[in-house]
């Protein structure tokens, strides 16, 4: 499995992204020079982490001039706006799908905002997540639909969201995005993920005076490492933060995360996305982060993963490698759904101006091959 | 005696408090001292409290920090993200 190597991170990003954590790394101790600084704040904007960068430099953990920390504290405020714009729509939301008594977890950045992080203030994101189960999917998005919210895309084919759907992207007029999602991620990982663990116990927030039900610690933690290795090209930092900061916070159950994440069913991702973590962000937290002991991983588990971007992979592999968890009949279903989407969703793609999918995905192919050869010249 | 409204959303930066009431559906930012006596009333506090606390901290005159506290709560009780309780 591809892991990212640390050397491409600069000191400096990695010391704010592991803000309070424990780390291996000697303390900066000049502030960088204008066009360093401009550079970094580019990466905490997209990484969407200005609001360690505000705190790392008022607390003095990193060094910086009087302009800069201006800069990173209106970075922080601008960020802070969003995440109140989208906490609003969360208990909006959650209140609308308690009073129709469809049963939700909110994931990702408002939970490990409020049950992880030691400030929620430090964790920004931008949209609400909430896992629902298959079977409520389509009633959650007529509630949402009477809050303003309707979909970027229709069903790919009747029957696909409930069944084999990761999530199902709504957004607003305002420009407000809700995933309601299935399960964690797309394609093998997310079909072979034991769903029923995953329901099985939960916690919650506090809210602006409302309690939200989240996934437990170990859920949690297995998603950050699901949404760090299997999520974009490059694990995000925010992601490999949240999991550590996960393991920082809480003392997790091992047995529990090798339940939601078994051998051949995403043990090797948790390992990576561990492994991934400590190295990229220096992290001393050997004691502290499970790692799962993983010994001949399938060969199934292991064609999956090629198939995930950040392995290389593209898309529509990610989707086609689905096809690798489910049998008979339903594998049929999961790739006709995959070859041959419903006219409404084609043209709704077209109009959208999303990249016709099989096309873009021979030439990612192609792409992602070159690349290898050219490492493999490289390596050789 | 005053604390925030629990029904208020608010995070913070360095230098300010940025609040969201639910009411209003207005933004409010607070900073300086302001900030500071926000992140004070997280529980009750009683104003001869924080006046103490900010005499302290700013080595400023009671009786000026009193009257910019008294006018302070003020607003924030009519912006409707503190309330006085018994």
């Amino acid at each position: 499995m591809r892991e990212p190597a640390r050397r491409s991170l600069h000191p400096f990003v990695a010391a704010v992204a592991a803000y309070g954590l424990p780390t291996r790394s000697s303390a900066i101790r000049k502030p960088l020079d204008d066009i360093a600084w401009i550079d970094v704040l580019r990466v905490f904007r997209r990484e969407r982490l200005a609001a360690l960068l505000d705190r790392s430099i008022a607390e003095g953990a990193v060094p910086a001039t009087d302009r800069q920390r201006e800069e990173a504290e209106n970075e922080a405020a601008q960020g802070a706006r969003g995440v109140l714009r989208v906490e609003e729509i969360l208990l909006d939301v959650g209140r609308a799908l308690e009073a129709e008594r469809v049963e939700f977890r909110v994931l990702k950045g408002a939970a490990v905002a409020r049950l992880d992080e030691a400030d929620p203030s430090l964790r920004q994101y931008a949209d609400v997540d909430l896992l629902v189960r298959g079977s409520e999917i389509g009633r959650a998005v007529s509630i949402l639909g009477s809050l303003g919210f309707h979909r970027d895309l229709p069903e790919r084919r009747v029957g696909y969201d409930h069944r084999f759907g990761k999530e199902v992207s709504l957004r607003s007029t305002m420009g407000l995005e809700i995933d309601l999602h299935r399960t964690l991620v797309l394609g093998y990982f997310g079909l072979t993920l034991p769903l029923v663990e995953l329901w099985r116990r939960s916690t919650t927030f506090e809210l602006a005076g409302t309690s939200l039900a989240a996934l437990d610690h170990e859920s949690r933690f297995v998603h950050a490492c699901h949404t760090a290795m299997l999520g974009d090209p490059r694990p995000r930092l925010l992601a490999l933060r949240d999991l550590a900061v996960i393991a920082h916070a809480h003392t997790l159950d091992e047995d529990r995360v090798r339940e939601l994440a078994p051998t051949g069913r995403g043990a090797a991702v948790v390992q990576a996305a561990v492994r991934t973590a400590v190295d990229v962000l220096d992290l001393a937290m050997h004691d502290t982060l499970p790692l799962p002991a993983v010994s001949g991983t399938p060969v199934t588990e292991r064609l999956a993963l090629r198939a995930y971007r950040a392995q290389g992979g593209s898309n529509t592999l990610e989707l086609l490698s689905g096809a690798l968890a489910v049998r008979g009949r339903d594998r049929i279903t999961y790739l006709g759904s995959l070859v041959r989407p419903s006219p409404e969703y084609r043209s709704a793609r077209r109009r959208a101006g999303r990249p016709r999918e099989w096309s873009t995905a021979l030439e990612e192919l192609a792409a992602a091959a070159a690349g290898r050869a050219r490492r493999g010249d490289h390596d050789g | 005696m005053y604390v925030r409204r629990a029904d208020v959303l608010s995070h913070r930066t360095s230098r300010r408090a940025i609040l969201r009431t639910r009411t209003t559906q207005g933004t409010l930012e607070l900073d300086g001292i302001a900030a500071l006596v926000w992140e004070a009333l997280d529980g009750p506090a009683a104003i001869d409290d924080l006046v103490n606390d900010l005499c302290v901290v700013f080595d400023a005159p009671g009786p000026d920090v009193r009257a910019y506290l008294e006018d302070l709560l003020d607003r924030l009780v009519d912006a409707g993200v503190v309330r006085p309780v018994a």
